[in-house]
Protein backbone atom coordinates (compact mmCIF):
# COMPACT_ATOMS: atom_id res chain seq x y z
CA UNK A 1 0.00 0.00 0.00
CA UNK A 2 1.52 3.31 -1.06
CA UNK A 3 0.95 5.64 1.85
CA UNK A 4 4.00 7.86 1.56
CA UNK A 5 1.87 10.86 0.74
CA UNK A 6 0.40 10.68 4.22
CA UNK A 7 3.73 11.45 5.88
CA UNK A 8 4.07 14.88 4.34
CA UNK A 9 2.27 16.62 7.19
CA UNK A 10 4.93 15.71 9.70
CA UNK A 11 6.76 18.68 11.11
CA UNK A 12 9.08 19.54 13.93
CA UNK A 13 7.74 21.77 16.68
CA UNK A 14 9.28 25.22 16.89
CA UNK A 15 12.63 25.08 18.74
CA UNK A 16 11.65 28.08 20.88
CA UNK A 17 8.48 26.29 21.87
CA UNK A 18 10.43 23.16 22.84
CA UNK A 19 12.86 25.18 24.93
CA UNK A 20 10.10 27.11 26.65
CA UNK A 21 8.09 24.00 27.38
CA UNK A 22 11.12 22.13 28.72
CA UNK A 23 11.77 25.04 31.03
CA UNK A 24 8.37 24.62 32.66
CA UNK A 25 9.39 21.30 34.17
CA UNK A 26 12.17 21.13 36.74
CA UNK A 27 15.25 19.49 35.40
CA UNK A 28 15.83 16.14 37.02
CA UNK A 29 19.21 17.29 38.27
CA UNK A 30 17.60 20.36 39.83
CA UNK A 31 15.69 18.16 42.21
CA UNK A 32 18.86 17.50 44.15
CA UNK A 33 18.30 20.83 45.84
CA UNK A 34 15.11 19.65 47.48
CA UNK A 35 15.02 21.59 50.71
CA UNK A 36 13.72 18.81 52.90
CA UNK A 37 15.64 15.63 53.54
CA UNK A 38 13.32 12.96 52.21
CA UNK A 39 13.46 10.80 55.28
CA UNK A 40 12.45 13.48 57.71
CA UNK A 41 8.82 13.69 56.77
CA UNK A 42 8.65 9.92 56.55
CA UNK A 43 9.98 9.45 60.09
CA UNK A 44 7.73 12.07 61.57
CA UNK A 45 4.79 10.58 59.82
CA UNK A 46 5.83 7.11 60.89
CA UNK A 47 5.96 8.19 64.51
CA UNK A 48 2.64 9.96 64.23
CA UNK A 49 1.06 7.00 62.55
CA UNK A 50 2.32 4.61 65.21
CA UNK A 51 0.72 6.74 67.88
CA UNK A 52 -2.47 6.96 65.87
CA UNK A 53 -2.45 3.24 65.24
CA UNK A 54 -1.94 2.53 68.92
CA UNK A 55 -4.87 4.73 69.87
CA UNK A 56 -7.02 3.28 67.14
CA UNK A 57 -6.17 -0.29 68.07
CA UNK A 58 -7.11 0.33 71.71
CA UNK A 59 -10.50 1.63 70.59
CA UNK A 60 -11.05 -1.21 68.17
CA UNK A 61 -9.98 -3.83 70.68
CA UNK A 62 -12.57 -2.51 73.02
CA UNK A 63 -15.31 -2.40 70.42
CA UNK A 64 -15.05 -5.13 67.87
CA UNK A 65 -13.99 -8.80 67.84
CA UNK A 66 -13.55 -8.54 64.07
CA UNK A 67 -11.28 -5.57 64.42
CA UNK A 68 -9.26 -7.44 67.05
CA UNK A 69 -8.78 -10.29 64.62
CA UNK A 70 -7.65 -7.87 61.96
CA UNK A 71 -5.08 -6.32 64.20
CA UNK A 72 -3.74 -9.63 65.38
CA UNK A 73 -1.45 -10.04 62.43
CA UNK A 74 1.11 -12.82 62.53
CA UNK A 75 4.82 -12.66 61.98
CA UNK A 76 7.10 -15.08 60.21
CA UNK A 77 10.88 -15.33 60.21
CA UNK A 78 12.49 -15.87 56.84
CA UNK A 79 16.26 -15.99 56.50
CA UNK A 80 16.59 -14.15 59.77
CA UNK A 81 14.18 -11.40 58.75
CA UNK A 82 10.87 -11.02 60.51
CA UNK A 83 7.91 -10.29 58.24
CA UNK A 84 4.46 -9.22 59.32
CA UNK A 85 1.74 -11.12 57.51
CA UNK A 86 -1.32 -9.03 56.80
CA UNK A 87 -4.56 -9.91 55.10
CA UNK A 88 -5.41 -6.30 54.35
CA UNK A 89 -3.66 -3.15 53.20
CA UNK A 90 -1.53 -1.75 56.02
CA UNK A 91 -3.34 1.09 57.65
CA UNK A 92 -1.63 4.30 58.59
CA UNK A 93 -1.25 7.73 57.09
CA UNK A 94 2.47 7.33 56.49
CA UNK A 95 1.81 4.95 53.66
CA UNK A 96 0.15 7.65 51.67
CA UNK A 97 1.87 10.89 52.26
CA UNK A 98 5.53 10.84 51.42
CA UNK A 99 6.34 12.51 48.14
CA UNK A 100 9.97 13.56 47.78
CA UNK A 101 12.31 13.67 44.87
CA UNK A 102 15.64 11.87 44.77
CA UNK A 103 18.83 13.26 43.34
CA UNK A 104 20.04 11.76 40.08
CA UNK A 105 23.71 10.81 40.15
CA UNK A 106 26.00 8.58 38.15
CA UNK A 107 27.22 5.11 39.06
CA UNK A 108 30.72 6.50 39.20
CA UNK A 109 29.62 9.15 41.70
CA UNK A 110 28.11 6.50 43.91
CA UNK A 111 31.11 4.21 43.74
CA UNK A 112 33.40 7.10 44.59
CA UNK A 113 31.39 8.68 47.40
CA UNK A 114 29.04 6.16 48.96
CA UNK A 115 29.53 6.10 52.74
CA UNK A 116 29.12 2.32 52.78
CA UNK A 117 30.50 -0.42 50.51
CA UNK A 118 28.35 -1.31 47.54
CA UNK A 119 28.97 -4.40 45.45
CA UNK A 120 27.23 -4.13 42.12
CA UNK A 121 26.25 -7.32 40.31
CA UNK A 122 28.76 -8.56 37.77
CA UNK A 123 25.95 -10.36 35.99
CA UNK A 124 22.97 -8.84 34.29
CA UNK A 125 20.35 -10.80 32.35
CA UNK A 126 20.80 -10.72 28.58
CA UNK A 127 19.57 -7.46 27.10
CA UNK A 128 19.77 -5.55 30.38
CA UNK A 129 22.29 -2.75 30.79
CA UNK A 130 23.14 -0.72 33.84
CA UNK A 131 22.24 2.93 33.42
CA UNK A 132 25.46 4.62 34.41
CA UNK A 133 23.96 8.09 34.29
CA UNK A 134 20.83 7.44 36.29
CA UNK A 135 21.13 6.36 39.91
CA UNK A 136 18.57 7.66 42.37
CA UNK A 137 20.17 8.95 45.53
CA UNK A 138 17.90 9.56 48.47
CA UNK A 139 19.14 11.96 51.09
CA UNK A 140 20.20 10.47 54.42
CA UNK A 141 18.86 11.13 57.83
CA UNK A 142 20.63 13.96 59.58
CA UNK A 143 23.90 12.79 61.17
CA UNK A 144 23.42 9.31 59.73
CA UNK A 145 25.26 9.08 56.42
CA UNK A 146 24.80 5.32 56.27
CA UNK A 147 21.11 5.89 55.65
CA UNK A 148 21.78 6.97 52.09
CA UNK A 149 19.64 4.88 49.79
CA UNK A 150 20.69 4.37 46.19
CA UNK A 151 18.57 2.87 43.44
CA UNK A 152 20.45 1.53 40.41
CA UNK A 153 18.56 0.79 37.21
CA UNK A 154 19.21 -1.81 34.53
CA UNK A 155 17.34 -0.93 31.37
CA UNK A 156 15.93 -3.90 29.48
CA UNK A 157 14.14 -4.41 26.21
CA UNK A 158 10.66 -4.25 27.71
CA UNK A 159 11.13 -3.34 31.34
CA UNK A 160 13.76 -2.38 33.85
CA UNK A 161 15.33 -3.88 36.94
CA UNK A 162 16.02 -1.77 40.01
CA UNK A 163 18.53 -2.47 42.76
CA UNK A 164 18.24 -0.59 46.01
CA UNK A 165 21.07 -0.45 48.50
CA UNK A 166 20.81 0.77 52.05
CA UNK A 167 23.60 0.96 54.61
CA UNK A 168 21.41 1.61 57.63
CA UNK A 169 18.47 -0.69 57.15
CA UNK A 170 18.28 -3.40 59.79
CA UNK A 171 18.29 -6.88 58.34
CA UNK A 172 16.13 -8.35 61.05
CA UNK A 173 13.06 -6.24 60.44
CA UNK A 174 11.23 -7.15 57.26
CA UNK A 175 8.21 -5.36 55.95
CA UNK A 176 4.51 -6.21 56.01
CA UNK A 177 3.54 -8.67 53.31
CA UNK A 178 0.51 -10.64 52.23
CA UNK A 179 0.12 -14.31 53.18
CA UNK A 180 2.10 -16.74 51.03
CA UNK A 181 4.01 -13.88 49.39
CA UNK A 182 7.37 -14.44 51.03
CA UNK A 183 9.85 -17.33 50.79
CA UNK A 184 13.51 -18.04 51.45
CA UNK A 185 15.86 -18.73 48.57
CA UNK A 186 19.58 -19.47 48.53
CA UNK A 187 22.15 -17.58 46.52
CA UNK A 188 24.99 -19.34 44.74
CA UNK A 189 27.39 -18.96 47.64
CA UNK A 190 24.93 -20.38 50.15
CA UNK A 191 23.86 -17.00 51.42
CA UNK A 192 20.14 -16.87 52.28
CA UNK A 193 17.93 -14.32 50.59
CA UNK A 194 14.24 -13.49 50.69
CA UNK A 195 11.91 -13.50 47.74
CA UNK A 196 8.70 -11.47 47.99
CA UNK A 197 6.15 -11.81 45.23
CA UNK A 198 4.03 -8.71 44.88
CA UNK A 199 3.62 -5.47 46.73
CA UNK A 200 1.06 -3.21 48.34
CA UNK A 201 -0.46 -1.33 45.47
CA UNK A 202 -0.92 2.25 46.50
CA UNK A 203 -3.58 3.11 43.96
CA UNK A 204 -5.86 0.23 44.87
CA UNK A 205 -5.00 -0.33 48.54
CA UNK A 206 -4.42 -4.03 48.14
CA UNK A 207 -1.63 -6.54 47.67
CA UNK A 208 -0.99 -7.29 44.04
CA UNK A 209 1.21 -10.28 43.23
CA UNK A 210 1.38 -9.28 39.59
CA UNK A 211 3.25 -6.00 39.82
CA UNK A 212 6.68 -6.75 41.24
CA UNK A 213 8.99 -9.39 42.62
CA UNK A 214 11.59 -8.40 45.21
CA UNK A 215 14.74 -10.27 46.14
CA UNK A 216 16.44 -9.10 49.34
CA UNK A 217 19.85 -10.06 50.67
CA UNK A 218 22.72 -8.48 52.52
CA UNK A 219 26.44 -8.25 52.31
CA UNK A 220 28.71 -6.48 54.78
CA UNK A 221 25.66 -5.24 56.69
CA UNK A 222 24.37 -3.49 53.59
CA UNK A 223 20.84 -4.36 52.53
CA UNK A 224 20.22 -5.00 48.84
CA UNK A 225 16.78 -5.23 47.26
CA UNK A 226 16.39 -6.16 43.63
CA UNK A 227 13.04 -5.33 42.04
CA UNK A 228 11.76 -6.86 38.84
CA UNK A 229 8.45 -7.30 37.06
CA UNK A 230 6.49 -10.17 38.51
CA UNK A 231 6.94 -12.36 35.44
CA UNK A 232 10.71 -11.96 35.44
CA UNK A 233 12.54 -15.31 35.89
CA UNK A 234 13.46 -15.79 39.53
CA UNK A 235 16.59 -17.78 38.70
CA UNK A 236 17.89 -14.76 36.80
CA UNK A 237 17.32 -12.56 39.84
CA UNK A 238 19.15 -15.06 42.03
CA UNK A 239 22.02 -15.23 39.57
CA UNK A 240 22.24 -11.45 39.52
CA UNK A 241 22.19 -11.26 43.32
CA UNK A 242 24.77 -14.02 43.61
CA UNK A 243 27.13 -12.12 41.37
CA UNK A 244 27.43 -9.37 43.98
CA UNK A 245 29.56 -11.85 45.96
CA UNK A 246 31.92 -12.58 43.08
CA UNK A 247 35.44 -11.30 43.25
CA UNK A 248 35.00 -8.91 40.36
CA UNK A 249 31.96 -7.15 41.77
CA UNK A 250 32.44 -3.39 41.52
CA UNK A 251 32.49 -1.78 44.87
CA UNK A 252 33.00 1.50 46.59
CA UNK A 253 36.38 2.49 47.87
CA UNK B 1 5.39 -3.77 61.63
CA UNK B 2 8.47 -1.64 61.28
CA UNK B 3 7.71 1.80 59.96
CA UNK B 4 11.25 2.39 58.78
CA UNK B 5 11.33 -0.62 56.53
CA UNK B 6 7.80 0.02 55.45
CA UNK B 7 8.77 3.53 54.46
CA UNK B 8 11.73 2.11 52.60
CA UNK B 9 9.62 -0.27 50.64
CA UNK B 10 7.16 2.42 49.77
CA UNK B 11 9.98 4.66 48.71
CA UNK B 12 11.42 1.91 46.59
CA UNK B 13 8.12 1.10 44.99
CA UNK B 14 7.31 4.71 44.28
CA UNK B 15 10.74 6.05 43.46
CA UNK B 16 12.46 2.99 42.19
CA UNK B 17 9.71 1.46 40.17
CA UNK B 18 7.48 4.32 39.24
CA UNK B 19 10.00 7.06 38.68
CA UNK B 20 13.28 5.47 37.77
CA UNK B 21 12.07 2.38 36.07
CA UNK B 22 8.87 3.49 34.57
CA UNK B 23 9.04 7.13 33.74
CA UNK B 24 12.24 8.77 32.69
CA UNK B 25 10.84 12.25 32.21
CA UNK B 26 13.79 13.61 30.26
CA UNK B 27 13.67 10.69 27.85
CA UNK B 28 9.91 10.94 27.61
CA UNK B 29 10.09 14.63 26.76
CA UNK B 30 12.80 14.20 24.18
CA UNK B 31 11.40 11.09 22.50
CA UNK B 32 7.71 11.79 22.60
CA UNK B 33 7.39 15.52 22.04
CA UNK B 34 7.53 15.22 18.22
CA UNK B 35 5.01 12.38 18.31
CA UNK B 36 2.55 14.30 20.42
CA UNK B 37 3.03 17.45 18.39
CA UNK B 38 2.40 15.61 15.13
CA UNK B 39 -0.59 13.81 16.59
CA UNK B 40 -2.14 17.24 16.99
CA UNK B 41 -0.64 18.58 13.79
CA UNK B 42 -2.41 15.93 11.77
CA UNK B 43 -5.66 17.13 13.22
CA UNK B 44 -5.12 20.87 13.17
CA UNK B 45 -4.17 23.24 10.42
CA UNK B 46 -3.33 25.77 13.09
CA UNK B 47 0.28 25.17 14.09
CA UNK B 48 0.02 27.40 17.14
CA UNK B 49 -2.94 25.42 18.40
CA UNK B 50 -0.93 22.21 17.97
CA UNK B 51 1.79 23.77 20.09
CA UNK B 52 -0.75 24.73 22.74
CA UNK B 53 -2.27 21.27 22.93
CA UNK B 54 1.19 19.67 23.04
CA UNK B 55 2.06 21.88 25.98
CA UNK B 56 -1.23 21.03 27.70
CA UNK B 57 -0.50 17.33 27.25
CA UNK B 58 2.94 17.51 28.81
CA UNK B 59 1.77 19.69 31.66
CA UNK B 60 -0.95 17.19 32.50
CA UNK B 61 1.49 14.30 32.19
CA UNK B 62 3.88 16.04 34.57
CA UNK B 63 1.13 16.41 37.15
CA UNK B 64 0.05 12.80 36.72
CA UNK B 65 3.50 11.22 36.41
CA UNK B 66 3.29 9.49 39.78
CA UNK B 67 0.15 7.69 38.65
CA UNK B 68 1.87 6.15 35.66
CA UNK B 69 1.73 2.36 35.87
CA UNK B 70 4.35 0.59 33.75
CA UNK B 71 2.36 -2.60 33.97
CA UNK B 72 -0.46 -1.02 32.05
CA UNK B 73 1.21 0.99 29.32
CA UNK B 74 4.45 2.05 27.77
CA UNK B 75 5.35 5.66 28.59
CA UNK B 76 4.72 6.84 25.03
CA UNK B 77 1.35 5.13 24.87
CA UNK B 78 0.40 6.56 28.25
CA UNK B 79 1.34 10.04 27.07
CA UNK B 80 -0.68 9.73 23.87
CA UNK B 81 -3.62 8.58 25.97
CA UNK B 82 -3.37 11.92 27.74
CA UNK B 83 -3.05 13.66 24.38
CA UNK B 84 -6.28 12.03 23.23
CA UNK B 85 -8.07 13.34 26.31
CA UNK B 86 -6.65 16.80 25.74
CA UNK B 87 -7.87 16.63 22.16
CA UNK B 88 -11.36 15.55 23.16
CA UNK B 89 -11.62 18.39 25.63
CA UNK B 90 -10.37 20.81 23.03
CA UNK B 91 -12.93 19.65 20.50
CA UNK B 92 -15.72 19.75 23.04
CA UNK B 93 -14.67 23.06 24.37
CA UNK B 94 -14.46 25.87 21.92
CA UNK B 95 -14.01 27.08 18.41
CA UNK B 96 -14.29 23.61 17.10
CA UNK B 97 -15.11 24.44 13.53
CA UNK B 98 -12.88 27.48 13.42
CA UNK B 99 -9.73 25.65 14.42
CA UNK B 100 -10.09 22.12 13.11
CA UNK B 101 -8.52 21.54 9.74
CA UNK B 102 -9.05 24.93 8.26
CA UNK B 103 -9.99 25.15 4.57
CA UNK B 104 -7.39 24.92 1.88
CA UNK B 105 -6.99 28.65 1.32
CA UNK B 106 -6.47 29.43 4.98
CA UNK B 107 -3.95 26.68 5.48
CA UNK B 108 -1.88 27.62 2.48
CA UNK B 109 -1.81 31.21 3.54
CA UNK B 110 -0.45 30.26 6.94
CA UNK B 111 2.51 28.29 5.72
CA UNK B 112 3.63 30.33 2.74
CA UNK B 113 7.00 31.81 2.21
CA UNK B 114 5.69 33.30 -1.07
CA UNK B 115 9.07 33.73 -2.70
CA UNK B 116 9.82 30.00 -2.68
CA UNK B 117 7.90 28.18 -5.35
CA UNK B 118 8.78 24.74 -4.03
CA UNK B 119 7.53 25.47 -0.58
CA UNK B 120 4.43 27.04 -1.96
CA UNK B 121 3.66 23.88 -3.86
CA UNK B 122 4.37 21.81 -0.78
CA UNK B 123 2.06 23.97 1.29
CA UNK B 124 -0.70 23.57 -1.23
CA UNK B 125 -0.27 19.83 -1.25
CA UNK B 126 -0.38 19.75 2.51
CA UNK B 127 -3.50 21.83 2.48
CA UNK B 128 -5.12 19.46 0.02
CA UNK B 129 -4.24 16.54 2.22
CA UNK B 130 -5.63 18.30 5.29
CA UNK B 131 -8.82 18.93 3.42
CA UNK B 132 -9.08 15.25 2.60
CA UNK B 133 -8.39 14.27 6.20
CA UNK B 134 -11.00 16.72 7.41
CA UNK B 135 -13.66 14.83 5.52
CA UNK B 136 -12.95 11.59 7.31
CA UNK B 137 -15.07 10.42 10.23
CA UNK B 138 -13.65 11.21 13.67
CA UNK B 139 -12.40 7.69 14.33
CA UNK B 140 -10.54 7.47 11.03
CA UNK B 141 -9.04 10.91 11.57
CA UNK B 142 -7.73 9.81 14.92
CA UNK B 143 -6.26 6.58 13.60
CA UNK B 144 -4.48 8.45 10.80
CA UNK B 145 -3.10 10.95 13.30
CA UNK B 146 -1.88 8.18 15.59
CA UNK B 147 -0.37 6.17 12.73
CA UNK B 148 1.18 8.86 10.54
CA UNK B 149 1.45 11.76 12.96
CA UNK B 150 2.51 10.03 16.16
CA UNK B 151 4.12 7.11 14.36
CA UNK B 152 2.50 4.39 16.46
CA UNK B 153 2.30 0.77 15.39
CA UNK B 154 -1.08 -0.86 14.87
CA UNK B 155 -0.56 -2.74 18.13
CA UNK B 156 0.09 0.46 20.06
CA UNK B 157 -2.94 2.08 18.49
CA UNK B 158 -5.03 -0.92 19.45
CA UNK B 159 -3.84 -0.69 23.06
CA UNK B 160 -4.67 2.99 23.13
CA UNK B 161 -8.06 2.95 21.46
CA UNK B 162 -9.46 -0.35 22.66
CA UNK B 163 -9.86 -1.61 19.12
CA UNK B 164 -8.37 -4.96 18.16
CA UNK B 165 -5.09 -4.88 16.28
CA UNK B 166 -6.65 -6.49 13.23
CA UNK B 167 -9.49 -4.00 13.34
CA UNK B 168 -7.03 -1.13 13.43
CA UNK B 169 -5.21 -2.61 10.45
CA UNK B 170 -8.41 -3.07 8.50
CA UNK B 171 -9.70 0.44 9.17
CA UNK B 172 -6.37 2.01 8.33
CA UNK B 173 -6.02 0.00 5.15
CA UNK B 174 -9.48 0.99 4.01
CA UNK B 175 -8.96 4.63 4.94
CA UNK B 176 -5.58 4.93 3.28
CA UNK B 177 -6.91 3.33 0.12
CA UNK B 178 -9.77 5.80 0.05
CA UNK B 179 -7.46 8.73 0.71
CA UNK B 180 -5.06 7.52 -1.94
CA UNK B 181 -7.81 7.40 -4.51
CA UNK B 182 -9.01 10.88 -3.62
CA UNK B 183 -5.46 12.15 -3.57
CA UNK B 184 -4.84 10.90 -7.08
CA UNK B 185 -8.17 12.23 -8.30
CA UNK B 186 -7.38 15.71 -7.09
CA UNK B 187 -4.02 15.50 -8.85
CA UNK B 188 -5.51 14.76 -12.22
Amino acid sequence: MNDRFLYQLREDPDPEFVRALRGRFPSVSDKAAHPVAPWISGWRLAAASLVALLALSLILFALSPGARALLQSTTVEIAGRVYTILDAYPQGPNLETRETEPEIVTVEDVLAHSPYPIHLPTYAPPGYELRHDHVLKHAPLPHQPQSHVYVFVWRGPENNLSLMTCGACPWEQGEAVAPCAVEEVTLANGQPAVLVRGGWYLNEHRWRPDIVTTLTWRRDNVLYQLLAPSDFPVDELIRMASSTFEAGARQTD
Amino acid sequence: MDAHVRTLRRLLLRSGMEQAQALDWDALFQDELPRVFNFFRYRLADRDAAHDLTAATFERAWRQRHHFDPQRAQPGTWLLGIARNVWREYVRGQEREARRLAPLEAASNQANPPHLVERLVAAEEQARLRALLAQLPEREQELIALKYGAGLTNRQIAALTGLSESNVGTILHRTVRKLRRQWEETHE
